[in-house]
């Protein structure tokens, strides 16, 4: 085990892409090789990742299975990654996805295939190495790189307005992270002194970690603690809020958190099945993971200052996703709006700033990615059948469905957060965090919990109007019900609704670590006997040598 | 029933065998109605009918036959169980705790079970009237093809109850509070294929989650409340405290991490240490101390606190058990089949709010206001109720209306801290309105799924059986004398005739008087469902000519009903037998003092509730109960056997008549919701989903930056003439600005 | 009393790449003139060959230690042989595009690749060129080899015009940097760069020289103007649009990428020596401006293009502008006062800006930036047919309609450029901007490199939008497509991975950029 635990997580990331190699070598016209192939490689991976979150040690250290290697080493960037307890969670979830979404599409997708589930792929890889890099610019690169395959998946295999969506989908999210990377080449600079600088996570932390604590102090109002503050403390100070905020934008469109969101309804409703899954599942899963591992760690005091505005834009999120779905037509239009919905619950309890908040926002993440995920895997069913996705349309599909009704029914009361699901345990964490948090007014946490009642209401009423009352329509009299690889594709869904809800310990236990020490860091200044080792990040050492930023060889002499 | 009467008498031989034993199979009694639903749902379709029906019931009654053990155990004296919260016995209650369900950061809940007494009454309700109704339902769903569906369904719930029932914390609790609203939904909706009923479904699962809605933020609002306290226990000097139990106090403030703060023993500790106000404070802290602990419950008093968190309960209950102001679904969740009517909707899921305030009752004593809140809001309800039954012809509806207006009676009796008398009618009632509920059901399915009363009568003589229990149940709940419903209701009201609640007086002598009108008017309604039913002829517009008398397993429930319905009078007795205390009091208040016994203590240390007992039994109050009960029978009894029909055709007098159509039409309430709330949200969702999101953000936002660029990129194209004089021109231009500013720059 | 140089052997050492490259062309010439018009085959893979030699000899003289050659006129500086490696690479690839496209217009013939070569000379003669007029007729010798290239095709109207302004404006722009550095002279009384850039500072030291500032004003203005025009800056890019339109694709991605590295390099080289002795911060506004115009006014043109071709030649104004922002961060001083979206920001306070990273980001972008580009207008010049080119429809975005299907890989290869054109991750372009804007950050110029960021999210629109039609519109007929061509391939191939390498192993550059930094300013 030791000899292969520095490669584990490398194994996990890059496995997808080795598989592709073989995938792509596969004659274009051999539909089911390639289907089975790539089933094959994700299960492997799925596998993978399970290995990884049984090797990974709740008790352990923060991050774990760590490697690092020199990639750009006069820059300061090296190939660095490893895990802590909400990307290995984060990690199982896109493993546990990964078989289901080719299964989901085995008969969805007729043409062009192989590229097809290539891109399912590289986008795989593309995410879990955003969720192992330790390094920023790692971190971006597969952050970035993740936008490439989705695009494809919703312009080539999309439905009517698929390019639009697309084009969206694609600018919204760059726009974004362009900004962020301004930022990052600022606190790059800012952070270390020329020559020692690095892009690595922990230099990045531990390097602005005293500036925040002094400034903390400052902004606390200690008025003589301002006057004696550090340079970069004094530049935190002044510059510290934008930086934060072009993490924050970058990280609030991929959530989608209001008033950003607006990509996300079309996307999810051009894209096939499996960009849907993928995109609920994991994908917005990044903007909250970004939150919790870059924006609000980096810049505490920027987090806490603004902390009010973005809770108050969280609750918008539920209330307004939720009157939203109420305004649809479109079925998957309103997943996706329940998506915003949801996402808001993440966002509330990531900045409630308790740990209660912050292990029900990080629950809710995996519920969120496994519930909506299988909303959108199901409803995929019935799209391949009626290829309409208006509600009106359907009514009475029970009667022709009882087994796909049943299933749906229960993913819904998930999504709804009836307790002994997952959700339950989630939503009611991310509300007790935020009723506890000290700094948030009360009425921020009863908004938010009218999103009990609003996502019912919705919920329901959709199920209504597509599942119950007569069968109007011939069309839905006609409907077979779910074949056995639907049903296999489905169970595991329900099952890991259930097992979550009734035995959340397992994952829990793995969050807590890193809920911890997020909540330490989000709160430096904020306690106040708090030490400097309660927050660092404690990783591999820098080797000595790399990596270093070039030092200035700037003129030559005259001989 | 011999079980029954024996496991009620607290003072029977103990029970034989270690409680241990039963405490350790708890689990099982939840486990194997699920473990039926499960089957029934899954195989169900393959199993065939009788199987399906077997496995239904045979797993009921196992539940039923552990909780018979379960409840003889702690009806022994011999049960002690040590707290888990305060390592202090309590009597009579058995507890398992089955490990952590989740926790985090300072709040964990856990997967623990208890009986004590209180339980262990509803306990043999949900399960026995369980078994029975799921018996019943074995004929009166024989001819539907979703059989295994229903049943799934029934399972699910009973055991969804049964975990309400059992849980020994509020989040456990809420499980089963939210699951049986869940299985309500379902069995609502049972027949989907008809638009209405399904919507009915939806209605009542959304009024229940506005009442959960209000019930998460009660139990966050505790567990703030005992962080606070526990905090500030360390700052002011909890353990400096003279009273003896400091290792108490220390278990207890460990215990809120073991067990959570939500745990039932847990908030009991933290009652008994939080007196009202004044000297008697032990711990330094008492409701009028101000909360010093950072967060949002700064600056308020502890009183204020448990107050607000009691009344978002009391919400939440008013949603689980149709109270003003969400009452409306229950009369619409009569669209389920009518053996769910009996379960959920009269027996036991609608109770589930009188039970959560009695498990609660010795946090309400502690806070009159929220006491008065609730009884006047039941009080309310009761006759509100009371008054649509009037003029509602669909038998169902009546039904239905009558057990918004009896549950309404519970919280009257919970409002003024009779908490006996609460769980008592819960029981009386469970049987006769199921019996009245059943007695509809086999109406109906004689008479080809008729439910206009006006289309029934005289059935007397064509469905003796029905006829018989339906009268019995009838009797009993309009409470004439020999019947269980007389004591119940009567010791509901009678207590709250001689309560006083602490700075609100009034309140005890107001709800009685609308209580014996409420009263009053449910032996009108009942009476007049029972004579348009029953009496006179049958209706020349009937669905079939004759109606046939239901077949064995169905009549036999009906007449088991009847039966308890009358032998539950014993529970009620009076002076019957000697209480805990010496003094000779009702055998039912008797039985619960264990239970209640905190809350009474508190009470009466605090003087929070006074119940003024006069000695003996009170004579006056019973004969005026009697007449009341009587004289609206009896005037219904006129009215539709001789009054109406003498009148002919002739329209009613004005006022009647108005009350008439407005009664018939609710008051016009669901109008009003709609009006008032549903409608505009939805169009504001809809705007909103128009100006702002297609608007504002897509059409300005997005949109508008694209066109912006765009058109930037168009006009700039002007400049590309093609022409190379203009090329050279441009460049030469830019070249002489460009020194000029820089020459300018330098000279000056 | 005129005495001829003494000339030693290390003289020679700086010119092998351009000796090499002239020989070369020497022998295609000869070889038109023994052959018969049947088998030219081997012109274009002598051409490579060539540009390969020379390239590996610029490789190499990379490491050695800076020296000034023939009396100062040239020198022999990692930065100039980095420079001459980067146009070797440019020609050759655009001369691997060539064959297909000349055989597809009956149009091979030996002059072509000659001309290539001799231009190339030029190119990679301008970059170590260290004294005015030597650097005047090494910019002289590659434009009027590109004049004849750009009108190569004669027949068509359009070559012949673009020929034509390309001729008339790039005169000008000639006729305007000798100007200048007449004016220079006249402030410096040298041509020779070390000692103008001394003499400089003196005049700007010195209150008794003030009357020449002026002067030495002018003379900078006007050289930036000449070099402006050549690396299309706006406001003197407006020719590039026809130009390259009109000219052959080969040539148009020779020009778009050699010409422009080479006018880069000399720029910097003049700047960087003159500049070091001027006060205060004019050519840090003066470069920060025409990076900030450039940027926007590129994007923005190439935003409404639906004219493949067009749009990439907007798309390489807008790149100038990225490495503008380089150039201008050569530019910071410590303590630079200068603040604003133009300007430092107090990021900066303290900092000293690292000129050696600027360089070297400068150097990775253009490489990224050639292979990129070249590969573009590969795919470009093996889709367009002469039948439509009257019609100016040969570059219609609706000619990539659907190439996805038609020629998957070609698709694969021109979706990998355009990504990489649009910086994203893992793509070369993205690297080059990466270390671009890390250095312009480094220097505080932070303003600018947001600007840089927001443009290159706009640029992305309409590099995505040549994705879109190649992969997600179908085809509009089965047109038929060109016959594949091994060289044009080759050349799609070697950019391809090239593009995808350098984007993820941006590091294996650095044992030579790393020598980037090594700029000789004769101080």
């Amino acid at each position: 085990m030791s000899a292969v635990t520095p490669w584990l997580v490398s194994l996990v990331v890059f496995q997808p892409i080795l598989a592709a190699v073989l995938v792509a070598l596969l004659p274009q016209n051999e539909r089911r090789l390639v289907r089975a192939w790539t089933f094959l490689a994700m299960l492997v991976n799925f596998g993978l990742t399970v290995l990884l979150y049984v090797v990974f040690d709740p008790k352990g250290p923060e991050f774990q299975l760590e490697q690092r290697l020199p990639w750009i080493p006069d820059f300061g960037i090296s190939y660095h990654v490893g895990v802590d307890g909400l990307a290995v969670s984060l990690m199982l979830l896109t493993g546990f996805l990964g078989p289901l979404v080719v299964l989901a599409s085995w008969s969805f997708i007729e043409n062009r295939v192989k590229s097809f589930h290539l891109a399912l792929l590289l986008i795989q890889t593309a995410m879990l190495g955003a969720l192992a890099s330790l390094d920023v610019i790692l971190f971006y690169v597969f952050f970035e790189a993740m936008l490439i395959p989705m695009y494809l998946i919703i312009g080539m295999w999309g439905s009517k307005d698929r390019i639009a969506a697309a084009m969206k989908f694609f600018l919204y999210t760059l726009g974004g992270s362009l900004v962020m990377l301004v930022a990052i080449l600022a606190v790059y600079f800012l952070a270390q002194p020329a020559g020692a600088r690095s892009f690595d996570y922990a230099v990045f932390y531990n390097s602005l970690a005293p500036a925040n604590r002094e400034l903390a102090a400052c902004v606390a109002g200690k008025a003589a603690s301002c006057a004696s503050l550090s340079p970069l403390a004094m530049l935190l100070k002044s510059y510290g809020p934008w930086m934060f905020l072009a993490f924050a934008v970058a990280f609030a469109i991929k959530v989608p958190m209001f008033p950003v969101h607006t990509w996300l309804p079309d996307a999810h409703t051009e894209a096939p099945v499996a960009g849907s899954i993928i995109l609920a599942g994991v994908m917005l899963k990044m903007g909250t993971f970004g939150f919790w591992r870059y924006a609000i760690p980096l810049f505490p005091v920027a987090a806490q200052q603004m902390r009010l505005a973005f809770a108050v834009l969280a609750v918008v999120g539920i209330v307004y996703g939720a009157m939203m779905c109420l305004a649809q037509t479109d079925v998957k239009r309103l997943i996706a709006y329940s998506s915003v919905s949801h996402l808001g619950f993440c966002m509330l309890g990531i900045f409630a700033l308790t740990a209660e908040g912050a292990t029900g926002s990080a629950y809710q993440m995996l519920n969120h990615g496994v519930s909506t995920g299988a909303l959108f895997c199901l409803f995929g069913y019935l799209y391949e059948r009626r290829h309409t996705r208006n509600i009106i349309d359907f009514g009475g599909v029970a009667r022709s469905m009882p087994v796909f009704a049943a299933l749906f029914l229960i993913i819904t009361f998930s999504s709804i957060a009836v307790p002994g699901t997952n959700g339950f345990i989630g939503e009611f964490l991310v509300l007790l965090g935020t009723f506890k948090s000290t700094h948030l007014p009360m009425w921020v946490g009863v908004l938010a919990a009218t999103g009990v009642i609003l996502g019912a209401s919705y919920m329901l009423w959709m199920v209504q109007r597509v599942f119950f009352g007569p069968l109007v329509q011939v069309e839905n009299e006609r409907l077979h019900d779910v074949n056995g690889r639907e049903l296999a594709t489905a169970l595991p869904f329900v099952v890991m609704v259930l097992v979550m809800g009734v035995l959340p310990g397992y994952f829990l236990d793995r969050l807590q670590t890193s809920t911890q020490k997020y909540v330490a860091r989000a709160q430096v200044g904020l306690d106040v006997q708090q030490r400097d080792e309660d927050t660092r990040v404690t990783v591999l050492e820098l080797p000595s040598s790399a990596p270093v930023a070039t030092v200035p060889t700037g003129a030559s002499a005259r001989r | 029933m011999l079980v029954l009467a024996l496991a009620f008498n607290p003072f029977v031989d103990p029970f034989p065998g270690a409680p241990e034993n039963i405490a350790a199979l708890l689990w099982a009694i939840i486990a194997l109605p699920l473990a039926g639903a499960f089957l029934c749902g899954v195989l169900g379709r393959f199993m065939g009918r009788a199987n399906t029906n077997f496995v239904a019931c045979a797993t009921v009654a196992g539940s039923f036959l552990l909780s018979v053990c379960a409840v003889w155990a702690v009806g022994s004296q011999a049960t002690q169980y040590t707290s888990p919260a305060s390592g202090a016995p309590v009597r009579w209650a058995l507890w398992l705790d089955l490990g952590r369900w989740f926790a985090a950061g300072d709040f964990s809940v856990h997967y623990g079970l208890t009986v004590d007494r209180l339980t262990a009454a509803i306990l043999l309700v949900v399960t026995g009237i369980g078994f029975l109704i799921h018996l019943y339902s074995t004929e009166y769903m024989e001819h539907d093809e979703g059989y295994w569906r229903y049943f799934a369904y029934l399972n699910l719930f009973v055991a969804m109850m049964l975990t309400l029932v059992l849980a020994d914390n509020l989040v456990l609790l809420f499980v089963g509070w939210e699951g049986v609203g869940l299985c309500s939904y379902l069995l609502i909706g049972f027949w989907y294929q008809d638009t209405e009923k399904a919507w009915a479904g939806r209605k009542a699962f959304i009024a229940n989650r506005i009442g959960d809605f209000a019930f998460i933020i009660g139990m966050i609002l505790l567990v703030l409340l005992l962080g606070a306290t526990e905090k500030m226990g360390r700052e002011t000097a909890l353990g400096r405290t003279n009273f003896t139990d400091i290792g108490r106090a220390r278990a207890w403030l460990t215990s809120l991490h073991d067990q959570g703060p939500l745990n039932v023993e847990v908030l009991r500790e933290w009652a008994t240490r939080i007196p009202p106000e004044g000297p008697r404070t032990r711990s330094g802290m008492n409701l009028s101390t101000t909360i010093s602990t950072e967060g949002p419950l700064q600056g308020k008093t502890f009183g204020h606190v448990l107050t607000a968190a009691l009344l978002l309960m009391l919400l939440g209950a008013a949603g689980k058990s149709a109270q003003i102001p969400l009452y409306v679904w229950l009369p619409d969740a009569m669209a389920g089949p009518t053996p769910v009517s009996a379960l959920i909707h009269a027996a036991t899921m609608v109770t589930a709010g009188v039970y959560l305030f009695c498990r609660l009752s010795f946090l309400l004593v502690l806070s009159p206001t929220a006491m008065a809140w609730v009884a006047m809001i039941g009080a309310l309800t009761a006759v509100w109720a009371a008054l649509i039954a009037f003029a509602q012809d669909d038998i169902k509806k009546v039904l239905a209306y009558s057990t918004v207006s009896q549950l309404g009676f519970m919280f009257i009796a919970v409002g003024t801290g009779v908490f006996w008398a609460a769980a008592l009618h819960l029981v009386t009632h469970a049987c006769f309105k199921a019996c009245l509920f059943l007695g509809a059901g086999s109406v109906m399915h004689g008479n080809g799924d008729e439910t206009d009363v006006y289309k029934l009568g005289g059935l007397r003589k064509e469905m003796p059986w029905t006829w018989a229990t339906f009268g019995i149940a009838t009797l009993a709940i309009t409470g004439i004398v020999p019947l269980s419903g007389f004591f119940s209701k009567d010791a509901i009201l009678h207590g709250a005739h001689g309560t006083e609640l602490h700075g609100i007086p009034w309140v005890g002598h107001t709800v009685y008087w609308i209580g014996l009108f409420g009263a009053l008017c449910t032996a009108f309604y009942m009476t007049r469902l029972y004579v348009l039913t029953f009496e006179g002829k049958r209706a020349a517009d009937a669905r079939v000519p004759h109606a046939h008398e239901s077949g064995f397993r169905m009549v036999f429930v009906l007449v088991f009903l009847a039966f308890l319905s009358v032998v539950g009078v014993i529970w009620g007795l009076p002076d019957a037998f000697p209480g805990p205390a010496g003094e000779k009091v009702a055998l039912m208040e008797g039985y619960l003092a264990p239970a209640m016994i905190l809350a009474d203590r508190e009470a009466s240390l605090y003087e929070t509730v006074k119940h003024l007992h006069d000695a003996g039994i009170p004579w006056g109050a019973y004969i005026l109960a009697w007449a009341v009960a009587v004289v609206g029978g009896a005037a219904a009894w006129l009215v539709y056997r001789s009054w109406l029909p003498s009148r002919g055709g002739k329209p009613l007098p004005a006022p009647i008549a108005l009350f008439w159509r407005w009664a018939r039409h609710k008051f016009y309430v669901d109008e009003v919701y709609d009006l008032l709330i549903i409608r505009p949200f939805t169009l504001l969702s809809k705007g909103l989903y128009k100006v702002v999101d297609g608007g504002i953000i897509d059409g300005v936002g997005v949109g508008g930056t694209a066109l912006v660029l765009k058109r930037a990129g168009a006009w700039l194209r002007y400049t590309q003439t093609g022409n190379a004089q203009n090329y050279a021109t441009v460049m030469a231009v830019a070249l002489l600005v460009s020194i000029g500013v820089v020459l300018t720059w330098v000279l000056l | 009393m005129l005495s001829l140089p003494t000339l030693t052997a290390t003289d020679f050492l700086p010119l092998w790449p351009a000796l090499i490259l002239s020989a070369g062309a020497c022998l295609v010439l000869l070889s038109e003139v023994f052959l018969s018009s049947a088998s030219r085959t081997f012109q274009a893979p002598l051409t490579v060959a060539t540009t390969a030699l020379a390239g590996v000899v610029a490789a190499a003289s990379a490491f050695s230690t800076p020296v000034e050659v023939f009396k100062g006129f040239a020198v022999l500086d990692p930065f100039g042989s980095l420079v001459s490696l980067l146009v070797c690479i440019g020609v050759g690839l655009s001369a691997l595009l060539a064959p297909a496209f000349l055989r597809g217009r009956q149009a091979e013939r030996g002059e072509f690749y000659a001309l290539l070569l001799f231009a190339g000379a030029g190119m990679s003669l301008l970059g170590l060129s260290n004294e005015l007029i030597f650097l005047f007729i090494n910019l002289e010798i590659l434009s009027v080899a590109t004049y004849a290239l750009a009108a190569y095709l004669r027949r068509g109207p359009r070559p012949a015009e673009a020929g034509f302004k390309y001729f008339i404006l790039g005169a000008f722009s000639s006729a305007i940097l000798l100007y200048g550095t007449s004016l220079l002279f006249g402030a410096t009384r040298s041509t020779l760069l070390p000692a103008m850039g001394s003499e400089l500072a003196r005049v700007f030291s010195d209150p008794l020289l003030a009357d020449r500032r002026p002067l030495a004003y002018c003379g900078l203005a006007l050289i930036g103007t000449g070099f402006g025009f050549k690396i299309a800056a706006v406001p003197f890019h407006m020719w590039t649009p026809d130009v390259y339109e009109g000219a052959p694709t080969p040539v148009t991605a020779m020009m778009s990428v050699a010409v422009k590295s080479a006018a880069f390099a000399a720029m910097v080289r003049v700047f960087l020596v003159l500049g070091y002795g001027i006060p205060g911060d004019a050519l840090l506004s003066g470069f920060s401006l025409l990076a900030f115009l450039t940027m926007i006014v590129g994007n923005l043109l190439a935003l409404p293009q639906r004219n493949v071709k067009r749009m990439l030649a907007y798309s390489s104004i807008s790149h100038a502008g990225y490495v503008l922002v380089g150039v201008a961060a050569l530019f910071v001083r410590t303590g630079t006062t200068k603040t604003g979206v133009l300007g430092v920001t107090a990021l900066a306070a303290g900092a000293t800006p690292d000129t050696a990273a600027a360089l070297r980001g400068i150097l990775f972008y253009l490489l990224a930036y050639t292979v990129t580009t070249v590969g573009a207008f590969g795919v470009l010049g093996a889709l367009e047919r002469r039948e439509d080119e009257v019609r100016g429809f040969a570059w219609d975005l609706d000619r990539l309609a659907g190439l996805a299907q038609r020629k998957p890989a070609w698709a694969f290869a021109m979706a990998v450029f355009m990504l990489s054109l649009g910086g994203i991750p893992p793509m070369a372009g993205f690297m080059g901007k990466l270390f671009i804007f890390r250095a312009a950050v480094d220097a505080g110029l932070v303003g600018l490199v947001i600007v840089g960021v927001l443009t290159s999210a706009v640029g992305a629109y309409y590099y995505l939008r040549v994705v879109v039609y190649m992969y997600m519109r179908p085809a509009p007929e089965a047109g038929a497509l060109p016959e594949r061509s091994f060289s044009t391939e080759l050349a799609l191939a070697i950019s391809t991975v090239a593009v995808v390498v350098l984007g993820l192993l941006p590091g294996i550059t650095s044992t030579w950029l790393s020598r980037g930094g090594a700029v000789f300013l004769g101080r």
